[in-house]
């Protein structure tokens, strides 16, 4: 009976232990504290880059196989569209050839330069093989050794894609522009208003806040970064497009909502732009000796 | 020195199931769902070394999880620590049932133990946890770990060095009638 009663109480504490050891982890990690916990993921994860990769390099064949028999109508239906797209595109060629010149021409006598085509950037495979059904961001085949850091914008060729979350060796985390975490600074280009950006989760549109209620803007119109000094993205990397606005009285302001322009759900190359923002550099007053400094002392 | 061999051996296992995950079960996803083998093999763990010994296997099957998946670190060390044990309290209940049995208790508690875990995402207001399909991602959780339950309880029983009950014949006699 004793020793049934010790087993129980053996049993209570380790699971007490067990229990309090996650709390504190948690409160570690919640705290931001979690340098070396995120350091020892980063290099597990790191140390099986090279078991997925195998394991993608493996799959990837009957995966493709299997999408090809169970979505073959879809594939067609896409097929379509993107002929559709392709002879749009062509017949746009002409006109966006046109106006890049101008764009130019006008850069050249602003003496301004294109900001976003000169910052540099280098192309990164998505690993299509999330690890959990519960992560909300993207991971990347590319990593600090080649040159990203934490806060880089990451673009398809569509559009912008979404921030490094972070960074190990061979890999990085992207944060989608979907998450409810994430906001950035935007500018609706026609009217030129500036608002703030924010996620409206997985597979939802994103709501840009802060618009005036005089604003007119119009569904359809383009949304591009705004670039504010500190901003980790540079000016004019377009976002998407305006799909719906609802003037909030009570907040004196428009709710827009935004498409995004990259299909976040097909990603299989991103470009990271090596981009980081330029730090305000801290104000040194240099002061001038005043009567009572130097050799007041004496 | 005789409880580093199922200390040790828990440990590869839990490597083996790792290296399964990434290698092979990322990349296969049935319905659009992620099999996660650390749920199977908690629930299994609980199963067959019982609610103290589920606990702790748990745990481990946790700390795996929580170092190669970026959801808050301990929560899935909570979340499957706790399914360990629960699993090890429920398989008592059911005693030594049929092999049928055993892998629908099996699928049941994977089914329960998903859920656990977004009660906690819930808790801690992870809303990517939350808008997840949850009973999508339980269900074929569970039915993978119906199928897989033979394997996966083999290897636990491998793991904690655990030999399978025998039923003698009178036993097995009485049981059927």
């Amino acid at each position: 009976m004793a020793r049934r009663a010790g087993n129980r109480r053996r049993l209570w504490l380790r699971l007490g232990l067990l229990v309090v050891t996650a709390i504190a982890l948690l409160t570690l990690d919640a705290r931001g504290s979690g340098g070396v916990l995120d350091t020892a993921r980063g290099a597990v994860l790191d140390v099986l880059g090279p078991v997925r990769t195998f394991g993608d390099w493996v799959t990837g064949p009957i995966r493709d196989a299997w999408r090809g028999v169970v979505s073959y109508d879809d594939l067609e239906a896409d097929n379509a569209q993107l002929r559709g797209e392709l002879a749009e595109a062509e017949a746009s060629i002409l006109r966006v050839g046109e106006l890049e010149r101008d764009r130019q021409e006008l850069l050249a006598l602003l003496g301004a330069r294109d900001t976003v085509q000169a910052i540099p950037r280098i192309t990164a495979r998505v690993i299509d093989a999330p690890l959990s059904n519960f992560e909300r961001t993207i991971e990347l085949d590319k990593g600090h050794r080649d040159g990203v850091r934490n806060g880089m914008p990451v673009e398809s060729g569509h559009g912008l894609v979404g921030r490094v979350e972070e960074v190990s060796a061979n890999r990085s985390r992207v944060e989608l522009l979907t998450d409810p975490n994430f906001d950035a600074g935007v500018r609706i280009v026609r009217s030129g208003d500036d608002g703030l950006v924010s996620g409206g989760g997985p597979d939802r549109d994103l709501e840009v806040s802060y618009i005036e209620l005089e604003t007119v803007v119009i569904p359809g119109e383009t949304v591009v970064t705004s670039g504010f000094a500190g901003s980790t993205f540079p000016a004019g990397l377009l976002l998407g497009t305006v799909t719906d606005v609802v003037p909030d009285a009570v907040r004196g302001a428009q709710r827009v909502t935004v498409h995004p322009a990259a299909d976040l759900t097909r990603l299989r190359w991103v470009q990271v732009l090596l981009y980081e923002p330029d730090v305000p550099e801290p104000v040194i007053v240099d002061r001038e000796p005043g009567p009572d400094a130097g050799g007041g002392a004496s | 020195m005789a409880s580093s061999g199922p200390l040790a051996r828990s440990a590869l296992l839990l490597v083996g199931a790792v290296v399964i995950h990434v290698g092979l079960l990322s990349h296969m996803t049935p319905a659009g769902v992620v099999i996660d083998p650390l749920v199977v093999l908690a629930v299994v763990g609980g199963m067959v070394g019982g609610r103290g010994t589920g606990a702790s296997f748990g745990a481990g099957c946790g700390l795996a999880t929580d170092l190669i998946v970026y959801t808050p670190f301990g929560m899935s060390l909570l979340v499957l620590t706790l399914v360990g044990c629960l699993s090890g309290i429920i398989a008592e209940q059911i005693g030594s049932a049929a092999r049928i049995a055993r892998a629908a208790a099996a699928a049941a508690l994977t089914a329960g133990g998903i859920g656990l875990f977004a009660c906690a995402g819930w808790l801690l207001d992870l809303a990517h946890v939350t808008e997840a399909p949850i009973v999508r991602i339980a269900i074929v959780t569970a039915l993978a770990a119906f199928v897989a339950h033979p394997l996966v309880e083999r290897a636990v029983r491998w793991a904690l060095v655990i030999r399978p009950r025998i039923v003698t014949g009178r036993e097995g006699r009485s049981r059927g009638g």
